[in-house]
């Protein structure tokens, strides 16, 4: 009798312990977890590759390869900014620029077989950016809190955001939430409305990022290669039959490449987005 | 159209094949249809194709190849046996990635290549064009100044020549003021000539009125009168004495 034993497909998305501080401040007890060491380890690994990269232009006087995907990375971003945002407003492209090649970051680190992705748990999309790295436990009650990391730099965005249209209109920038035109009786009620849409950003904006690689993760990427691995297992000739199946999976893991990298682009994008409405408001 | 492409194509790689081997020309000479140069070819794809794989080893001789792969065989053989290494669903994950990546790497690093030369290849045209501007730029500015090499004789010359005209300057200068003066004392020479003759002339008149009034008066006296008339009489008297 063969035993088949059925991993859980959300095993992958686990958020493990890996390492505690014990401290008495506040009865906290502070965990680096294992999406929190993936965070450091893609951060360091983005700002090494970026800084070797643009180093071996010092020494250089015409481009290397290398630097050449880089400066195009760099022009599309300008570019887009530019479009987005408008040319007297290229102050932003730092922060675009950074937020495209982190979470291009995070979502190609989740092609690497054996790794995690943090940007397929929306909780590091929607939450301070600090919390997945340092996890904390009130009280010491484990409360699983997996899944939700993705939204994290979401609100971060779209705190971000909230902060430039104060900051450039003060009161005026609440007119965001009144369309121009609008008769007075309906003003409570757009209010409401365009409050709970423009909020809507915040989780809409990580959640989008996060289910896309989710998806691919789960759906297109482990469960197919669980299914092909046992129809492989079989027998020999399941083994060849399994190369077909085993082409398509391929194709897929393309497809995810694609997404990895449209999912990095439309999160820049809607940020952008979001940035201009906070400048020029309607 | 595709048959015919296709034997257009064999026809093709098969002419280079059949001048560099003899095997090869054999096969061409011994089977002349296009059927046959395909067996040809397909005789020499293999050889070629193993080849490649076997360059594509790791390791310098066919020796040292076989060691690595032999080595690596049974490392992987170790490794799965004593279950360091598990096969799972991520083994076939691996394999399908590393076989993405390699068609991807083997597609895009061409035209990649293609793109980053020719990228690099115009900065260094622009970079050489700009090289020769600024080369023709610095040539055409060192003769300019070239140019001016007699500079010094030129200055000297210049400050000669510009001492000259102020002498002359001042000379005429000179003559100016003298031409000037000499014409201040025409005219008044010419203003007093004309006064003497104004003078003169206002005198002879005030003279002429004075003797044609002293005559008059004489005239009107009685004496002048009757000598006059006497001395008329007396010629009348001579004339009348003359004709008769």
């Amino acid at each position: 009798m063969q035993i088949i034993t059925i991993k859980n497909p959300l095993e992958q998305f686990e958020i493990l312990d890996l390492f505690s501080i014990s401290t008495s401040l506040l009865g906290y007890r502070f965990v680096l977890t294992n999406l929190g060491l993936y965070i450091i380890i893609i951060t360091v690994l983005s700002c090494c590759i970026s800084i070797w990269i643009t180093s071996e232009n010092n020494k250089l006087l015409l481009h290397s390869y290398g630097s050449l995907i880089q400066e195009s990375i760099y022009a599309t971003i300008l570019q887009m900014v530019k479009n987005q945002i408008g040319s007297s407003n290229e102050k932003y492209l730092p922060l675009i620029f950074t937020l495209f090649i982190f979470i291009l970051f995070n979502n190609l680190t989740g092609m690497i077989p054996y790794s995690f992705t943090p940007t397929s748990h929306l909780e590091f999309l929607l939450i301070l950016f600090i919390t997945p790295i340092l996890r904390n436990y009130s009280n010491n009650s484990s409360v699983d809190n997996n899944n939700i990391y993705s939204i994290n730099l979401s609100i971060a965005v779209f705190i971000g955001v909230t902060i430039i249209g104060l900051k450039i209109h003060k009161l005026t920038f609440f007119s965001l939430f009144i369309p121009t035109g609008t008769p007075l009786g309906l003003i409570p009620l757009l209010v409401a409305i365009e409050t709970i849409s423009y909020t809507a950003r915040a989780i809409s904006l990580g959640l989008r990022l996060g289910c896309n690689i989710i998806a691919v993760q789960l759906n297109l990427y482990r469960i197919l290669s669980g299914f092909i691995y046992k129809f492989m297992v079989k027998s020999p000739i399941f083994f060849i039959i399994s190369l077909i199946p085993m082409l398509l999976f391929t194709a897929i893991i393309g497809l995810e490449l694609a997404v990895a990298f449209i999912q990095a682009i439309v999160f820049v994008i809607l940020t952008s987005s979001y940035i201009r409405d906070s400048i020029y408001l309607h | 159209m595709a048959h015919k492409l296709a034997t257009q194509r064999l026809a093709g790689s098969i002419r280079p094949l059949a001048t560099s081997t003899p095997r090869v020309a054999l096969a061409a000479r011994t089977f002349s249809s296009s059927a046959s140069n395909q067996n040809a070819v397909k005789v020499e794809e293999p050889e070629k194709k193993a080849n490649s794989i076997i360059d594509a080893l790791p390791g310098n001789s066919l020796l040292s190849k076989t060691g690595i792969l032999t080595v690596g065989a049974s490392a992987a053989a170790f490794l799965v046996s004593k279950e360091i290494y598990v096969i799972n669903e991520e083994t076939v994950a691996l394999i399908a990635t590393v076989g993405l990546l390699s068609v991807l790497y083997k597609i895009g690093r061409e035209p990649y290549n293609e793109f980053a030369q020719g990228y690099i290849q115009n900065m260094v045209n622009i970079f050489n064009d700009a090289r020769k501007e600024h080369r023709a730029a610095v040539q055409s500015r060192i003769d300019q100044v070239a140019e001016l090499k007699d500079i010094v004789q030129v200055t000297k010359d210049m400050f000669q020549m510009s001492k000259d005209m102020a002498q002359m300057e001042a000379q005429i200068f000179e003559l100016k003021q003298r031409v000037a003066f000499s014409a201040e004392a025409k005219s008044v020479l010419d203003s007093w000539v004309r006064h003497e003759a104004n003078l003169r002339e206002r005198e002879q008149r005030e003279l002429a009125t004075s003797v044609i009034e002293q005559s008059r008066q004489e005239l009107m006296k009685p004496e002048v009168q009757n000598q006059i008339l006497e001395q008329c009489i007396s010629e009348v008297e001579q004339l009348s004495a003359k004709r008769a």
